[in-house]
């Protein structure tokens, strides 16, 4: 039976009725120890709230819980011997709710005053009452500009009606890396993510999808927001009306597109400078044809145009014509999509490429060349004085070790590496999905400034997380343990603390936005 | 064995200057005689057959007389509307050719809902199933290729022919990399050929699941970039393409070379204008303009001096005594410190009205202040794209001169209920 | 065979002296107790309790802030609570906790030292529930606070503080905050001992006889004998072997007949739960003992016994180890209070003329910090 015991308390004229869930026994700052009233359920990642006497508040949230008794250990397991041995049936503990308790560790993350919060400084009172945090204590949550969607904030598995959301400018030109493992609902977060921003013209979104489920082509996707028909492309080599087809004119790809993608010794490395000098924007299909290059060893000509065409997955027809059996490239069309691509990241649009087809290679390589060029572009409008008219573009990459580990650099830096360490300057940003954060480099990790935390039971991985993070999470490493599917923790430098947030499954999330509009005859004309 | 052409973008009566107007036509005819000399069965036109949907009536005279004469030679044409010689506002001239029997538009559409069937023609000569999509000024027919019922059009057998007049994402050159254009996943599947225009470049390619996509190109050009392009060897003719029951079993293409053009570049950056000038001059000892186009592009700051002191007409007129048929130097991109210009990267008008009418366009803020209801309707029809259009049909109506003896008051009506027309006013009621 | 350790030959000459004797009978030095055989048949099952009687403990703890041979400070503290069954529950006009300090100084009076005592409660409003001063005036050679010959140190005085103001408590108690039928248990017996220490318990008594509400106490510890050395409460654990209800919770009585003034009780011992081994001494007021049946005395150790199934301690009342916590002054509240003194009396500018005193006898505890 719920027993509430309602305190008023009058705190410089404001006076608050709690239902009060527990109260301060002990602690330090950062580890405070609050005894849980004993009908009261304080769960691990609650957000509590403690008045005080200025008006202000305290927001605390409890990272760890453990059982507290006025009875030894001793006697407790002498108790509990005779209990379960069957030997005191007439016995109990009296006051059982005073004498045995639950005790929650939790850390002040923030002090708010007359609707500015700040980083608290100070402990709260001594023995104060605590309670259930309520969607008016975070009435000093804002929406920032060009607002991208994470979930409603959560106290422990209870849902507010508080929505939070991130600067999406800010938080893509300063990184997002989202670490969770399988199914704990990373898709769904970034579709979720995704649909949010989709008429935002300020942020040009390119997600490689290497499992063909953004766009919805079996179900629900982005493809049923309202204004996908104008602002998202979709690139797949499946037929499917209205997709555009990821396919690349090998004139488009430059031996700098390979870098870090592709690992070339020196000798194929010159060799691939020969071409480009003599053949120019066919170097390419030079080396596949196997055309001359002057100076260069035949063996070594020999084995990197085997490379190219193993990597490209190209052949030479019995008619002498370059294919692709991935029908990524050609030398004949595909002459404008990487132009249509720029254009639409340029303008603020979402490009969904569907990598699922690819190769790992091929997929990275079809990203650098857009992110090369997207780079290079934005350099120009740098160096004119544009840049800030210019949406700010970030690419969605899956599997982000494969391109930002320690070992994927060793032999060098890709254009992915490059876009974590110096893209901000020219708004280009990073979106790094990743299981494995631990074997990124941490020069890596320090850039990335928001991560969405999915749930991560490998305790390695959560210490690279919370290593990393903007802000202390050193005492959340049972909280992100216990993260379920759809819960997550915003760690941002853009956040005033770290956000526990319920991600909505995507389906029901974007039931708000149902836009049906009725079939309406079309007026033909021609 | 059967065999069939393959013309598009003719742009009848795209140039102000006769001799190039004439140059045009010639190739038009040249075009046409060919097609009869390889013996086609039937003639394709995918759209764009003149520049505009009234154009001069002396024009419009000479190609159905040449129409006559093929068709009485028992050539069948076939044609779809381009994103030129059609408005949705008023009669064109291709809806008269077309009720005279000189052709036959193949786009037979019925709306069922918010699908679009489209019916097959069939060529009676070769069995040959033909259908297709007209083009619209602005690309606007994507919402059509949305709308098409794909299925009725799969289930049909024999050899199919689509025509359409739209660009491919997929297919289009570089060039043309800024022109509005639709997915290939737009086009029905499993047609043998696919007869396109409007890319004004030579396109042959065999795609899976789908077919040859073929665009000719034009077939002497209807601005000063498909002369250039022409200059720096773009190809102009049309297809002749061979099919027997199911295939596509041969094709060639059939170049049209009316008149030779030569495209000369001259750099300005840091040169006076007394400097251009001389360079000029010295170029034109260098071309052999002797029957043919010359084009010139200047481009550049001068360093000092104005674009106004270099004499462009003694230039001009200098290649013109060389035999030149006609010449044309561009000095747009040709500027001085000094001057403040508008960079105006289109070269063509249509495309500098384009983007003119963007950046004018997408400055536009509709009054906040105005009910809900009316808002959301001039957001939908003043904004981005649709703006854009509609401030081009409007310009296109209130550009258009007199027709051969109508009278003033008779002009001012026509040109008033055309803009009515654009403007759709009746659905703000 | 190795030589033995000192601790094994003092287990042999302990073992030596305690033998095997009969338990022998109850047996009192004061010739106003009048002692009863012992007989197996004394010996009562406590029934299963039914009732929802109030029990009411109340017990009281003390600690030496500052001391010196000739002025003592003690902070002491009351607590009491009240159950219903198992269910605790809320004071209703008593605070449930009241705290003093104890000043007593030694004062010259004619030849004579005396002692007189002050009390300084915590909260002002709670000097009305407390002992008067001035029943807590002793000659420093009063026999009942004296030790052997010498005379009464100030310690003793100072915690009779404590003992006076918990029968007030209890009085007030009885008056203020129970009612008829209730109980009221405290912690030790019901004889007094210190000069003026009557005069309250009779107050506490009259109190409760005149509300109703029974009056108890419990003793953790008795020093009573039998007649052959045994300690008496034991030697009736014994004899309980020899009773039918020797397996169930129990309690004995009659033990012996009290004429004493200072001891107007009804005695009994009780196993308040048939697992445990304790024994306890157990007193109900006399005046209201006479006048009880017995299956109404019953019902009083059943409601005891009732509260005595914490399984943390089972068969003592649950209610006095609450109390015996709360109460208590811990020693690490010592040093504070100490600090606080040495503040206070800093900031009054005394300090130096009373370190003068605490001086003269703190020598052990220099010599236990070396």
């Amino acid at each position: 039976m719920l027993m509430l015991r309602l305190t008023k308390y009058e705190s410089a004229g404001r006076i608050v009725k709690m239902e009060v869930v527990g109260s301060i026994v002990r602690g330090k700052h950062g580890q405070i120890q609050i005894r849980q009233k004993s009908d009261a359920d304080i769960e691990l990642g609650d957000l509590l709230v403690v008045d005080q006497d200025d008006g202000g508040y305290s927001i605390l949230q409890v990272y760890d819980l453990g059982y507290g008794s006025q009875i030894s250990p001793k006697s407790l397991e002498m108790v509990s011997g005779m209990k379960v041995e069957g030997f005191a049936a007439d016995l109990d503990f009296m006051d059982p709710t005073l004498r045995n308790y639950i005790l929650a560790e939790v850390k002040a993350i923030l002090n708010v005053k007359a609707g500015n919060a700040r980083v608290p400084k100070t402990l709260p009172k001594f023995m104060r009452d605590v309670r259930h945090i309520t969607e008016s204590d975070l009435s000093f949550v804002t929406k920032p500009d060009n607002p991208m969607f994470l979930g409603n904030v959560r106290s422990g598995s209870k849902v507010l009606d508080v929505e939070a959301f991130l600067d999406g400018k800010k938080v893509f030109t300063h990184h997002v890396l989202i670490p969770a493992t399988t199914g704990r609902g990373k898709s769904n977060l970034v579709k979720v993510m995704v649909w949010s921003i989709l008429d935002n013209f300020n942020l040009g979104i390119l997600i490689l999808d290497p499992h063909d489920e953004y766009y919805g082509r079996h179900g629900k996707g982005l493809k049923d927001h309202p204004s996908s028909k104008q602002n998202l492309l979709y690139y797949t080599p499946k037929q499917f009306t209205g997709s555009f087809t990821p396919i690349f004119n090998l004139r488009l790809v430059k031996p700098w597109h390979f870098r870090g993608i592709v690992a070339f010794t020196d000798a194929q490395t010159e060799a691939m400078t020969v071409a480009q000098n003599n053949y120019h924007d066919d170097w390419l299909i030079a080396i596949a044809k196997g055309r001359d290059l002057p100076h260069v060893d035949p063996k070594t000509l020999a084995v990197l145009q085997r490379k190219i065409e193993t990597t490209l997955g190209l052949y030479v027809d019995e008619d002498g014509n370059i294919q692709c059996r991935m029908q990524t490239f050609s030398d004949t069309i595909g002459e404008s999509t990487l132009n249509d691509i720029l254009n639409a990241l340029e303008s603020g649009k979402k490009v969904i490429i569907d990598t699922s087809m690819f190769t790992d290679q091929v997929e990275l390589l079809v990203g650098s060349i857009v992110m090369h060029e997207i780079l290079y572009r934005y350099r120009g409008f740098k160096q004119e004085g544009v840049l800030e008219e210019k949406p700010v573009v970030s690419i969605i990459v899956e599997e982000a070790p494969r391109v930002l580990s320690a070992e994927a650099l060793t032999s060098g830096s890709n254009i992915y590496s490059d876009i974590a360490r110096e893209g901000r300057k020219f708004q280009i940003g990073l979106t790094a999905i990743t299981q494995l954060t631990s074997i990124i480099p941490r020069t890596v990790l320090a850039n990335m400034n928001t991560k969405v935390i999915l749930g991560n039971e490998l305790a390695p991985e959560r210490e690279a997380i919370i290593n990393s993070a903007a802000q202390d999470l050193k005492e959340d490493d049972r909280a992100i343990a216990s993260l379920d599917v759809g819960e997550a923790i915003v760690s941002s430098n853009f956040t005033k603390f770290a956000v526990p947030v319920q991600i909505p499954l995507f389906e029901d999330f974007i039931k708000r936005f149902n836009d049906t509009k009725p079939k309406v005859k079309i007026g033909f004309v021609g | 064995m059967f065999r069939f052409a393959h013309l598009a973008d003719c742009h009848l009566g795209a140039w102000r200057d006769a001799k190039l107007k004439e140059l045009n036509l010639e190739a038009f005819n040249r075009a046409l005689d060919l097609s009869v000399k390889e013996k086609v069965n039937f003639i394709i036109i995918s759209g764009d057959l003149f520049h505009v949907n009234i154009p001069d009536l002396g024009l419009v005279k000479t190609v159905v007389e040449k129409f006559r004469e093929i068709r009485e030679k028992g050539i069948e044409i076939y044609m779809v509307y381009g994103s030129h010689d059609y408005s949705p506002n008023v009669v064109s001239i291709v809806d008269i050719l077309s009720s005279a029997g000189l052709f036959k538009k193949v786009v037979q559409a019925e709306a069922i809902e918010d699908h679009i069937r489209l019916q097959f023609l069939c060529d009676d000569d070769t069995g040959a199933k033909i259908v297709g999509l007209s083009g619209r000024s602005g690309s606007l027919e994507k919402e059509y290729f949305e709308a098409l019922d794909i299925n009725s059009l799969q289930d049909e057998d024999g050899f199919k022919i689509f025509v359409f007049h739209s660009a491919v994402n997929e297919l289009k050159p570089i060039s043309t990399a800024s022109m509005e254009s639709v997915p290939l996943s737009y086009l029905p599947p499993g047609f043998n050929y696919y007869a396109g225009g409007h890319i004004h470049k030579r396109v042959w390619e065999n795609v899976k699941g789908y077919g040859v996509i073929a665009y000719p190109g034009p077939l002497f050009g209807a601005t000063f970039t498909d002369l250039e392009d022409t200059a720096r060897g773009e190809r102009r003719g049309f297809y002749v393409v061979d099919f027997d029951g199911e295939l596509v079993k041969t094709s060639k293409f059939i170049e049209i070379m009316v008149s030779e053009v030569i495209y000369k570049e001259l750099d300005g950056e840091g040169k006076t204008a007394k400097q251009v000038e001389k360079h000029l001059l010295d170029l034109t000892t260098k071309i052999d303009a002797s029957g043919n186009i010359v084009l010139i592009r200047v481009r550049g700051t001068l360093s000092s001096g104005r674009v106004g002191d270099i004499d462009f007409t003694q230039v001009r007129d200098l290649l013109v005594e060389k035999g030149a048929t006609y010449v044309f130097i561009n000095r747009v991109a040709l500027t001085t410190e000094a001057a403040t210009s508008v960079t105006l990267p289109g070269e063509s008008v249509e495309e500098i009205e384009r983007r003119l009418l963007n950046e004018v366009v997408s400055s536009f803020k509709v009054d906040s202040t105005l009910p809900p209801r009316v808002q959301k309707v001039l957001k939908e029809r003043l904004t981005e794209q649709k703006g854009t259009e509609l401030a081009r049909q409007l310009l296109s109506v209130l550009k258009a001169e007199p027709l051969q003896d109508e009278k003033k008051r008779e002009f001012e009506n026509r040109v008033l209920q055309e803009t009515l027309k654009v403007l759709k006013l009746e659905e703000l009621e | 065979m190795g030589k033995s350790l000192p601790m094994d030959r003092v287990v042999e000459k302990l073992d030596g002296r305690l033998r095997d004797v009969p338990l022998g009978e109850p047996t009192f030095a004061d010739a106003r107790y009048a002692p009863i055989s012992f007989d197996a048949g004394h010996f009562h099952q406590i029934p299963e309790y039914e009732g929802d009687s109030v029990l009411c403990f109340l017990d009281g703890g003390n600690m030496e802030v500052v001391s010196a041979p000739n002025f003592m400070i003690e902070l002491t503290r009351l607590y009491f609570n009240k159950y219903r069954g198992k269910r605790r529950l809320n004071p209703n006009i008593i605070p449930q906790r009241i705290e003093f300090y104890t000043i007593c100084c030694a004062r010259p009076k004619g030849n004579k030292i005396i002692y007189e005592t002050e009390l300084v409660p915590v909260k002002d409003e709670w000097i009305e529930l407390l002992p008067e001063s001035v029943d807590m005036t002793f000659n420093s050679m009063d026999r009942t606070l004296m030790t052997g010959l010498q005379r009464a140190s100030i310690d003793v005085v100072a915690r009779s503080a404590r003992v006076f103001a918990e029968w007030r408590l209890a009085g007030l108690l009885a008056e203020r905050e129970l009612e008829k039928g209730d109980i009221l248990i405290r912690d030790g017996s019901l004889q007094t001992f210190v000069t003026n220490e009557r005069k309250y318990a009779n107050y506490a008594y009259k109190a409760a006889m005149e509300n109703g509400v029974i009056f108890t106490g419990l003793s953790k510890t008795s020093t009573l004998f039998t007649s052959t050395g045994q300690p008496l409460v034991s030697a009736i654990n014994e004899l309980s072997a020899t009773s039918p209800c020797s397996s169930q919770a129990w309690y004995y009585n009659p033990i012996v007949h009290i004429k004493q003034p200072d001891h107007r009780a009804e005695m009994y011992a009780v196993k308040l739960c048939p697992r445990s081994s304790y024994v306890f001494r157990f007193e109900i007021l006399l005046d209201q003992a006479e006048k009880l049946r017995k299956e109404e005395k019953d019902l009083i150790i059943a409601a005891l016994s009732a509260n005595s199934k914490d399984i943390s301690f089972p068969g003592y009342p649950y209610g006095l180890i609450d109390v015996d916590r709360f109460a208590r002054v811990e020693m690490v509240e010592r040093e504070a209070q100490e600090l606080q003194f040495m503040s206070a009396a800093s900031a009054k500018g005394v300090w130096t003329k009373i370190q003068r005193f605490i001086k003269a006898s703190d020598a052990h505890v220099t010599l236990n910090k070396i």
